[in-house]
């Protein structure tokens, strides 16, 4: 008959059999995936094949070694023991009769989890690539004049007072519209409520030139969220450009690969804001500049060309009068000589008078011929009249009526007599 | 011919007239008209040479102080 133990007695050996078994401390990887701060840090471990757990167990760093291993930790990995990242460390099995089996962690290797987060990020990093998502921010045309701005951040953080006072106090008085989308910016809260800030700066989208995300800034603080493909996405398909201001200085998170624009600090940020603004104003200024200078080129230039064509124009004008000049001289000897034309044809004119004046039948009647005339036809022979007739005699001055009361022949008619 | 004839035409007939009366057996009759007409003709010819006369002295006369005006 076996002896019976009590539960205690049994788990007392249980302890003694691990003691004894597993007396060194061993070094272990695996995954956070719980973390409880209570005085001490109580964590779950585990171990996946993908997503399937293949070994789980609790784990604990006593609260005096969890206060200098966490600050070391987080200096030195860049991200806070949390949930979800992957930790190589040294630690010790032990078994305690209430509570059961556990491993007291004394160690963590930072240089590991940096290198999980590298892998990690790299994976997401592919993943974005092949989804064609990676560079969909950086290909959104960069506004020229940013001043309306979405800020990403909490309103407790540093980097958003540093963002907003430099801004606010730029040197060259340009004034921006800006508006807070309050996001957490570490822990388990941070990655969904960044990604609901962005959705929501989205939706404002037409009253944004820009989306700026700062976090709080100073010292290392944990990066861990912004290595997330779920915001990476988000900012992939936002419509405005997103400025990444998370300010760490050692590694390049997914949020700063896929973002518009990245830089270290909020101030960074700020300062590339304002100088876009002056790079455009300083722009115009070139630009109004050459233009005044082309416009007072083109006014030498238009009043050059105009002097040389006054000349030219004097010229050809001066040719011009001198041709037509020439002209009217020709004009006017030609008038000159329709004068003497005129003269030559009233010559003509009085020799013809004096043709017609020669046969004028009234130079006739003056020197004492007359016309006689029976019904109006002029009287040549007596073989025209009978008598009785009555005639009517035209002298020079004035007409004699009469009627015939003979004929008679007389001589040089012989042909009008032989008819008689 | 109700239209006053141009000069061309006037001097043409008169010319005509003249040819006619002084080569031909012309009647007293027509003589009469012909003497007639070819002296109104004449008249109108005289007419119009003495307008143009007056017009081309006066354009003359323009031209002539202009010149001066000119030299001056």
């Amino acid at each position: 008959m076996p002896e019976i133990l009590s539960l205690y007695e049994l788990n007392q050996v249980i302890k003694s059999v691990i003691d004894t078994a597993l007396p060194q401390t061993f070094l272990v990887t695996a995954e956070i995936a719980s973390l409880d701060i209570k005085n001490h840090c109580w964590m779950t471990l585990v171990d996946k094949d993908k997503d399937t757990i293949k070994a789980e167990m609790k784990a604990v760093i006593w609260a005096d070694r969890y206060k200098t291993l966490s600050v070391e930790f987080k200096n030195a990995a860049g991200v806070e023991l949390n949930k979800g990242i992957k930790i190589l460390f040294e630690a010790s099995v032990s078994f305690h009769e209430r509570y059961g089996l556990k491993l007291n962690i004394s160690n963590i290797d930072p240089s590991y989890t940096i290198g999980e987060m590298a892998v990690k990020r790299k994976e997401i990093l592919e993943r974005l690539a092949k989804e064609g998502l990676k560079d969909r921010n950086k290909l959104l045309e960069f506004p020229l004049v940013p001043q309306k701005i979405g800020i990403i951040s909490s309103s407790s953080a540093a980097g958003y007072e540093d963002l907003m006072s430099h801004l606010t106090n730029n040197p060259f008085g340009y004034k921006f519209y800006c508006k807070l989308y309050e996001a957490a910016m570490q822990g388990d809260r941070a990655e969904a409520s960044i990604i609901s800030a962005l959705n929501q700066c989205i939706k404002d989208a037409s009253h944004l030139d820009v989306v700026v995300i700062v976090r709080g800034g100073g010292g290392q603080a944990d990066l861990h969220c912004f290595d997330s493909y779920e915001i990476a996405r988000a900012i992939a398909f936002s419509p405005l450009p997103v400025i990444s201001g998370i300010g760490h200085e050692r590694d390049i998170t997914v949020v700063d690969e896929v973002s518009n624009i990245r830089v270290k600090t909020p101030t960074a940020a700020a300062d590339l804001i304002i100088t876009r603004i002056k790079d455009f104003e300083d722009m115009m200024d070139e630009l109004a500049h050459s233009l005044v200078h082309g416009i007072s080129r083109l006014t030498s230039d238009l009043r050059e060309a105009l002097s040389h064509l006054s000349k030219n124009l004097e010229g050809s004008i001066r040719r011009d009068l001198l041709n037509n000049n020439h002209g009217l001289n020709t004009f006017i000897k030609g008038l000159r000589y329709s004068l003497k034309f005129i003269d030559a044809e009233i010559e003509r004119l009085k020799s013809r008078e004096s043709n017609i004046g020669h046969l004028n039948p009234v130079n006739v009647l003056k020197r004492g011929y007359s016309i006689t005339y029976k019904n109006g036809k002029a009287i040549k022979s007596i073989s025209d009249v009978q008598i009785g007739d009555d005639l009517k005699t035209t002298l020079y001055k004035g007409e004699l009526m009469s009627k015939v009361e003979s004929k008679k022949i007389t001589g040089g008619n012989n042909e009008q007599d032989t008819e008689l | 011919m109700n239209k006053t004839p141009s000069y061309k035409d006037a001097i043409e007939e008169i010319e005509s007239i003249v040819n006619e009366v002084e080569n031909e057996t012309v009647d007293v009759d027509v003589l009469t008209e012909k003497v007639k007409r070819a002296t109104f003709l004449i008249k109108l010819c005289k007419q119009k040479l003495r307008k143009t006369d007056n017009e081309v002295k006066k354009v003359l006369k323009e031209f002539d102080k202009g010149e001066k005006e000119e030299e001056d």
